[in-house]
């Protein structure tokens, strides 16, 4: 395997297994440089708390030129967050994960990321175009064209 | 120490004891021989390879975020890339932009013809279409503006003319081949016989023609079902061993490419350009995947939106080729006022129109018609077995009769009758053939120019250098660099 992802996701697997993973972050597995699941916990005072997520990242043979497909895994009785930003089958509405993707986030940096979106989020609710959107929702969540509406969530 | 250095001089890369791309993640020690040159674009303190860069830099490409990825993600300084960038290259990258919105254009009015479809404006354009492919002159002796004159044939041809230039475009095997050979014909199909034209060739008020046929230019009927099949077949072979030997590009991919032509799928000069580029890369594997998940590259390309502006400038472009092929025609027209040669090639004559008056058409009744070929059949033929006549029955029954029935005489006629006019239509201006041959010329232009256009886009992104800078607007106290002395 010679392809960029494989080398730049060894190194970042390398880093999670010496320095270990930020408080609320678990890494499930990471057998191979294609699919890897975490889970992730909000820690502290929120309307999540005390609620684990599974998050699957899939990566593509140019990553990180290229952005993770990164969504909330909704098999096996587990379930996506009830959050504005969040469709029920577990696709995700945010915007480093589409156009504002850069190659100096990382694994890590993503998980970060949507623990800190939960954890601001002050109501739990489904985004308003839901059931269109699982309806019509591409495999992929890259397929999908999100229109980033909204920040402050 | 570093301070005292910084007074002096802002360190630069070559003053850091550990270099690490923020893009692949690889590092490597200050003191150790480069394999890859890294850059330090912007004024913090990520650095990367410029390789991995220009490669985040060119993905970008098409995707509507190249202004963000033409900047550090960490200090929002926008990257400085130089390239060779003529200016032919940016004119044709802005003409190429624009025709965007041009598409909108061509798109509607391929709207009005196509899905406007109604029957009228079908026939109108294929209509306008014939006319400006075979002129004016031999467009009113056969067909005439009066549609509802025409041929049931004629009819039907014509109305298909626009699908079928559509389809030729997308490259689907059509009917237009059989349309442009057999024009001539449709004055003189046979649902409507009443409206037979032909020249009554036993009429002897028929004027000299101007000029005697000399077998050139080629009859529509060559021309159409072999010799337009076989340039398109060759020229499409050769140009693009032409297009590879430019891009430098290595030529198995050649049955790819014909394929993808085949199926119609015409991917934009660009992504055309960058998937060849990453096939001559190598590796197989990645470049699978990599046109798997083209789509999914970015969520927010409209994919939808492009492929309809490409089919409108598709369809647009495609509507517009008769207007192109006699715009082109008068051009080589004029240009042979000037070289004799060309003239004699084109084949330009004087036309029915001055001095000469039009050749004398006579209608024959359906009835007339199968009466004059019934007298042929019966009539004996002048020395037995000599003409073309096949004698129905065989020799038994001419013995029998003492007379046979000239099948092939009546057929003769009856042909004569049909085609006759065709002949004549020979002794016109060939206007539809240098409509062709001006056609093609336009063909190979653009096709030239498209090429010009991809290798230029090539060369610019072969030549692409992110500039480097030195770390004087970042805290030294954040660097690790090497000590001095």
């Amino acid at each position: 395997m010679a392809s960029i992802s494989s080398r730049r996701l060894q190194k970042e697997l390398t880093e999670i297994h010496m320095e270990g993973c930020p408080v609320g972050i678990t890494l499930v597995k990471a057998d191979d440089f294609e699919t890897w699941w975490f889970t992730i916990e909000v820690m502290g005072e929120s309307v999540y708390r005390s609620e684990v997520y599974t998050l699957q990242f899939r990566f593509e043979p140019n990553y990180p030129i290229s952005a993770p497909a990164v969504t909330f895994v909704v098999t096996d009785g587990r379930k996506a967050p009830l959050h504005p930003h969040v469709y029920s089958n577990g696709h995700i509405c945010a915007s480093i994960l589409g156009n504002e993707w850069s190659p100096v986030l990382s694994v890590v940096s993503v998980c970060i990321t949507l623990q800190s979106m939960l954890a601001s989020c002050k109501k739990k609710e489904p985004p308003v175009d839901n059931d269109r959107y699982v309806r019509t929702a591409p495999d992929n969540p890259k397929k999908t064209r999100f229109v980033y509406h909204d920040d402050t969530v | 120490m570093t301070n005292e250095k910084g007074k002096g001089r802002a360190p630069t890369l070559a003053d850091l004891r550990v270099k690490l791309c923020y893009i692949c993640r690889e590092e490597e020690q200050g003191d150790s021989p480069s394999t890859k040159r890294f850059v330090h674009p912007c004024n913090c303190t990520l650095i990367a390879h410029e390789a991995c860069l220009l490669e985040w830099i060119r993905t970008s490409e098409g995707t509507g975020r190249e202004n963000t990825a033409r900047q550090c993600p960490q200090c929002k300084t926008p990257y400085e890339v130089e390239s060779q960038n003529p200016a032919v290259l940016r004119f044709l990258r802005a003409v190429d932009r624009n025709l965007g919105g041009v598409d909108l254009g061509f798109y509607l009015v391929g709207f009005g013809f196509v899905v406007r479809a109604v029957y009228r404006a079908q026939l109108n354009y294929g209509a306008w279409a014939l006319r400006s492919y075979i002129g004016n002159e031999v467009f009113d002796l056969t067909l005439t503006n009066d549609t509802s004159s025409w041929p049931l044939v004629a009819k039907a041809n014509i109305v298909m003319i626009p699908a079928s230039l559509i389809l030729a475009r997308l490259g689907i095997p059509q009917p237009l081949g059989a349309i442009l050979a057999t024009w001539p014909a449709f004055a003189f199909a046979f649902p409507r016989l009443d409206d037979l034209r032909v020249v009554d060739t036993t009429n002897n008020n028929t004027p000299p023609l101007p000029v005697t046929a000399s077998g050139w230019p080629p009859s529509p009927f060559f021309f159409g079902f072999v010799l337009l099949p076989l340039c398109r077949r060759f020229y499409r072979y050769y140009f693009l061993r032409f297009s590879r030997w430019v891009m430098g590009m290595p030529s198995p991919a050649a049955g790819r490419e014909r394929n993808a032509n085949e199926q119609g799928v015409r991917p934009t000069l660009l992504q055309r350009l960058l998937d060849n580029m990453e096939r001559a890369a190598g590796d197989n594997n990645a470049d699978n995947n990599n046109n798997n998940n083209a789509n999914a590259d970015d969520p927010n390309r409209q994919v939808i939106s492009v492929d309809m502006r490409r089919a409108g400038r598709l369809i647009g472009g495609a509507l517009l080729a008769p207007a192109i092929a006699s715009t082109m025609g008068k051009f080589l027209l004029r240009l042979s006022q000037r070289f004799g040669l060309l003239r004699r090639f084109l084949g330009v004559r004087p036309g029915w129109t001055g001095i000469m008056p039009p050749p004398q058409l006579r209608r024959y009744s359906a009835r007339e018609l199968w009466r004059r070929a019934a007298q042929e059949l019966v009539e004996p033929a002048p020395s037995s077995a000599v003409s073309f006549g096949v004698h129905f029955g065989g020799s038994g029954m001419h013995a029998e009769t003492g007379h046979g029935l000239n099948v092939g005489k009546a057929l003769r006629f009856v042909l004569g009758a049909v085609w006759g006019d065709v002949r004549k239509l020979d002794e016109c201006d060939p206007v539809w053939w240098r409509n062709a041959l001006g056609f093609g010329v336009f063909v190979l232009a653009r096709d030239l120019v498209q090429l010009a256009h991809m290798w230029l886009t090539q060369r610019e992104i072969a030549t692409r250098r992110v500039r480097d800078r030195d770390f004087s607007r970042v805290d030294l106290g954040e660097l690790d660099l090497i000590a001095s002395e």
